[in-house]
């Protein structure tokens, strides 16, 4: 018997080479979608942990401004695990990149890193000893501001002379948040390093990562350090950091599991469609089988072979396809989700994809296949599972009483049932193109620089320059057509670090972005960000009880009470700003001044001159930084990505699609042969044909496109906040139906070539 | 008489394994307006071929098919896909109705592909329907039908355009003896309208109700008679 199955199974193998390589191709497409879905979906989930345990993370990081602080004392306390040990570090150096200056931090960590919160290196290699010109440059900040290995930087040192650098790799660490959200950027170099910076040591900072016995303990244990070491020192927690990494890169890693799981689902389908749709062609054959003596188990054992021979040549061509896209995917989602760059060949997981392949091959053979084996043979021969219509065509009907072409009228044909899941897959590329329209649009929106919390065209910093003096020479400028004053101060409520950031001057002139409610018009009212909002779980019309974190150190902390008034937008700080009148910080702070101007530009200003100028009137002592509506390298890429994961699925869905219509063909060999004879020609044979796939086509983007609606709409709702973020315009819903109609009807073509070359006399003898 | 329909030196040669088979070989035939003609000979002796070659439906090795005079063998798909719907009605044994199409539609799928006015269509397919004692089986599926009423749809369809030509391919055999004997005498009844037949079967006993018969065998015609009264003069002539 074993015999009589291999030589059956060689000879329908061998002996339609079309059909099988057809469905060889669709399973290929399959398993490679199914891998980089997967691999995706790795990737994206709970990165956080994965990075922290990678660098084996530092539950608590202590700060002192100046380096007289022994931290290190620290290490003798019980609760200690692990550290760093005192690493000194020098807060906002400048990194001068095409006359603008990046504010950064550098960490001078030995040639040998801390095993506690020790950078991992993506690209290139760790500090060498004795190179006090090199420097090892955090992952998002490198790749933010296109920075390579190999670049020589230039950095400017307090007394504004130069220092040259040469990035020797970039690495990934949990020391703070993502760059832009997190500012400023982070470097390490070699603490000799350090001395060209900033030689009085006594400016230095002193920075050290604990790792804890019991990190649920980290406050009582900061109370303890403080009354060891008797004095002040700032701190944070990992939690601010994993708070801040997440709002960063939470988009990302929905948008990329959301696409891989888009993804997975069409996957399923162009699998249950290719081989159930050409099993039921098959149904006349499993007929004669059994005529010839075979029974139903051995029928479905014969198939049940054969497809599985199918699925494992177009398995493994499928893993390999993946496995070798899957790396690039990888490589740019590690730097999206701030995870360690480990990124390894998985066996494991592609063993389980093959045999998720397989089985479910098995599954979508034995089903097919076992209906048609249980039913009589004179049923089979009759016409197998072919379609039983128990009432004419509605939609043919339909299409006779509008007088339309006979053509359309005979391929305006209801789809069988197992046509629906190619109908899904289809409907699942269109959703997958809608949601990545939205994003792309949202994304667009989101970065721009109002909506980001910056409504100017560039702002000054002013140094050693009085706030009058600024404002003087600002007003003399006229191409300056508005300007708003600003400053800063760190702030906390609760556990949460806010940046608080008091505004005056024409502020109502500058287009900042209200999502609800009203800018401040009154002292003590507030606009909150919506990522502060959801953090504190506070709403308009709430109060905000603010401490502002004392400067110096030590000082009495300053509280101020906020209504809040309205809330907007903005993108840094994960969210957690809060602006408020100058007036108002004046209530707590009578001496308090602007230090930051938003400006406002006429059209056409060239900023780069204007900078010059601005820069040579202050004599060199305003920082002046241009906002920029460019779209941060961070959500290009992201974009990219899913744009990228987008096309793979429509080309799945096609090919489904294409699959479907040769298998169609095969089915309606007899009927195109009856079309023929009667007189159609070969154009109106392919034109039914195209109409045919038209149609299938039609209802499934309509069902996309409401679903796609739909489901963008939610994410958007829980991902941005209600209301927020952009579905495409009725512009964009034409062009996505225009464009998969054409395509479809492109997928049309060669089987309507087949159906019009067909010869009625081979067709009619057909069975 | 008019010459309905003509072949000259007909062959049908197919590519196989070693030597090539040859289904029909050089074959003479004319067919005169309003005849009724069957043609008749064992299984496998080319008569099916004959008539595919004469509908337009294959194409023929060497040889000429004329239709009305002018030769049909060389034209485009197209341009045969136009003649097949307006000259040749075509009755399979099979019936070949489209299945998810409602009797009425089956019936007019011909002569909407030719244009015709839609009302006229529908006044020629009720009026067929009538004939055929189908009038209440208008919007029924074919697979609602019998066999014989089947047929008759087809036969229908065959004859919605009135064509210069009605082909039937073995239209009994599929049929049980009351429903065969129906159609044939449907068959005879347009034949009597003027209607010109080819008939292929191999029972020849139907063979008695055509006017002419040829019998075929191993691609070649070997007898060539009318049949009833003429049949003893016709064959000495042979």
């Amino acid at each position: 018997m074993f015999s009589l199955y291999v030589s059956k199974i060689r000879v329908d193998l061998l002996g339609r080479p079309f059909q099988n390589s057809l469905i060889l191709g669709v399973l290929a497409i399959a398993t490679a979608t199914l891998t980089l879905a997967i691999n995706l979906q790795v990737l994206s989930n709970d990165s956080w942990e994965k990075s922290f345990v990678a660098t084996n993370g530092a539950h608590l990081w202590l700060f002192t401004p100046g380096s007289n602080l022994d931290l290190a004392t620290l290490n003798t306390l019980p609760e200690v695990k692990e550290t760093t040990g005192a690493v000194p570090y020098l807060k906002e150096q400048f990194l001068v990149k095409n006359n603008i200056r990046y504010g950064v931090s550098l960490f001078g960590f030995g040639a040998i890193p801390p095993t506690v919160n020790r950078p991992l290196i993506a690209e290139g290699h760790w500090l060498e000893p004795n190179s006090p010109n090199q420097i090892v440059l955090d992952l998002s900040f490198a790749r933010n501001l296109h920075l390579q290995v190999g670049d020589q930087l230039e950095f400017e040192a307090r007394d504004k002379s130069h220092l040259k650098l040469e990035v020797a790799g970039l690495a990934v660490n949990t020391i703070q948040g993502i760059y832009p959200d997190t500012t400023p950027g982070l470097a390490y170099v070699l603490p000799s390093t350090l001395d060209k910076f900033e030689p009085d040591k006594s400016l230095w900072g002193n920075a050290m990562g604990i790792r804890l016995v019991n990190p649920n303990l980290a406050r009582a244990f900061l109370e303890q350090s403080q009354q060891l070491l008797k004095s002040g020192f700032g701190w944070y927690d990992i939690q601010s950091v994993k708070d801040s990494i997440e709002a960063s890169i939470r988009i990302n890693a929905i948008f990329l599991g959301l696409a891989g799981g888009f993804a997975l689902l069409v996957s399923g389908f162009l699998v249950a469609g290719a081989i159930s749709s050409s099993l039921l062609a098959r149904s006349r054959e499993i007929g004669l089988l059994k005529t010839s003596g075979f029974t139903p188990g051995q029928v479905l054992r014969l198939f049940l072979l054969e497809y599985l021979i199918l699925g494992l040549v177009g398995s493994l061509i499928g893993l390999t396809l993946g496995s070798l896209v899957s790396p690039f995917f990888q490589s740019q989602a590690i730097s999206l989700l701030n995870l360690t760059p480990e990124v390894t060949f998985n066996l494991l997981l592609l063993s389980g994809i093959f045999l998720a392949m397989e089985a479910a091959i098995c599954l979508f053979t034995m089903l097919p296949s076992w209906r048609v084996a249980r039913l009589s043979v004179v049923e089979v021969l009759n016409g197998g599972v072919g379609r039983v219509y128990r009432r004419p065509s509605r939609l043919a009907g339909l299409a006779l009483r509008l007088k339309m072409p006979i053509a359309i009228v005979t391929g305006v044909k209801e789809y069988p049932p197992r046509a629906m899941l190619t109908a899904l897959s289809l409907v699942l590329a269109v959703v997958t193109t809608i949601f990545v329209v939205s994003t792309q649009s949202s994304l667009s929106w989101l970065t721009e620089a109002a909506f980001r919390g910056l409504p100017y065209d560039m702002a000054i910093f002013r140094a050693k320059v009085s706030d009058s003096q600024t404002q003087l020479i600002i007003k003399t400028y006229p191409e300056i057509e508005n300007y708003f004053t600003f400053t800063e101060r760190p702030a906390i409520s609760g556990k949460t670090e806010i940046v608080a950031r008091a505004v005056g001057g024409d502020y109502q002139k500058f287009p900042f972005s209200l999502v609800e409610g009203s800018i401040f018009s009154a002292p003590g009212e507030a606009v909150v960000g919506l990522g502060l909002l959801d953090a504190l779980g506070l709403k308009v019309g709430d109060n905000l009880k603010l401490d502002l974190i004392p400067f110096p150190p030590g000082s009495p902390v300053k509280t101020i009470n906020l209504h809040i008034s309205g809330s907007y937008v903005v993108t840094n700080h994960a969210g957690k700003v809060v602006i408020f009148g100058l007036d108002t910080l004046k209530l707590i702070e009578p001496k308090a001044e602007a230090i930051s101007y938003g400006l406002k530009l006429a059209t056409g200003t060239d900023k780069e001159r204007l900078r010059q100028r601005l820069l040579a009137d202050s004599s060199g002592n305003f920082d002046i930084s241009l906002s920029s509506n460019e779209l941060p390298e961070q959500v290009k890429q992201v974009r990219f990505l899913v744009t990228l994961l987008s096309g793979i699925l429509i080309i799945s869905g096609l090919a489904g699609l294409v699959n479907s219509g040769l298998i169609r063909i095969r089915e309606q060999y007899r009927e195109l042969g009856i079309l023929k004879a009667v007189g159609f020609t070969p154009l109106q044979l392919l034109l039914s044909i195209g109409c045919n796939t038209l149609l299938l086509t039609l209802a499934s983007v309509l069902v996309g496109l409401i679903l796609g609606l739909v489901v963008s709409r939610t994410l958007f709702d829980i991902l941005l906040g209600h209301g927020l973020g952009l579905l495409p315009g009725l512009d964009w819903l034409l062009a996505i139906t225009g464009g998969t109609l054409l395509l479809s009807l492109m997928t049309a073509i060669l089987p309507g070539i087949i159906a019009a070359r067909l010869k009625p006399v081979e067709a009619l003898r057909f069975d | 008489m008019e010459i309905a329909i003509e072949a000259n030196l007909l062959t049908k040669t197919y590519p196989a394994a070693g030597k090539p088979f040859s289904a029909l070989q050089e074959i003479n035939l004319k067919v005169f307006g309003g005849e009724f003609l069957a043609i008749t000979g064992p299984s496998g002796c080319g008569k099916s071929t004959l008539l595919h070659l004469l509908a337009g439906l294959d194409r023929p090795t060497s040889g000429q098919v004329l239709l009305k005079g002018r030769r049909i063998d060389h034209l485009s798909e197209t341009e045969l896909a136009k003649l097949r719907r307006k000259e040749i009605g075509f009755v399979f044994q099979f019936f070949n109705l489209i299945s998810n199409l409602s009797v009425a539609a089956n019936i007019e799928l011909p002569a909407l592909l030719s244009h015709t006015n839609r009302l006229e269509v529908k006044r020629s397919r009720e009026k067929l329907l009538r004939e055929l004692g189908l009038a209440d089986k208008t919007n029924s599926l074919p697979s609602q039908l019998s066999g014989g009423q089947q047929q008759r749809v087809a036969l229908a369809r065959a004859l919605v355009n009135q064509p210069t030509l009605l082909l039937a391919d073995e239209p009994t055999g599929n049929l049980d003896s009351t429903n065969a004997r129906e159609v044939l005498e449907l068959l005879k009844y347009y034949h009597i309208q003027g209607q010109t037949i080819v008939l292929v079967t191999h029972d020849e006993k139907i063979t008695q109700h055509a006017e002419r018969v040829i019998v075929m065998r191993d691609g070649a015609i070997i007898e060539n008679f009318y049949s009833g009264k003429q049949f003893d003069s016709y064959r000495k002539e042979v």
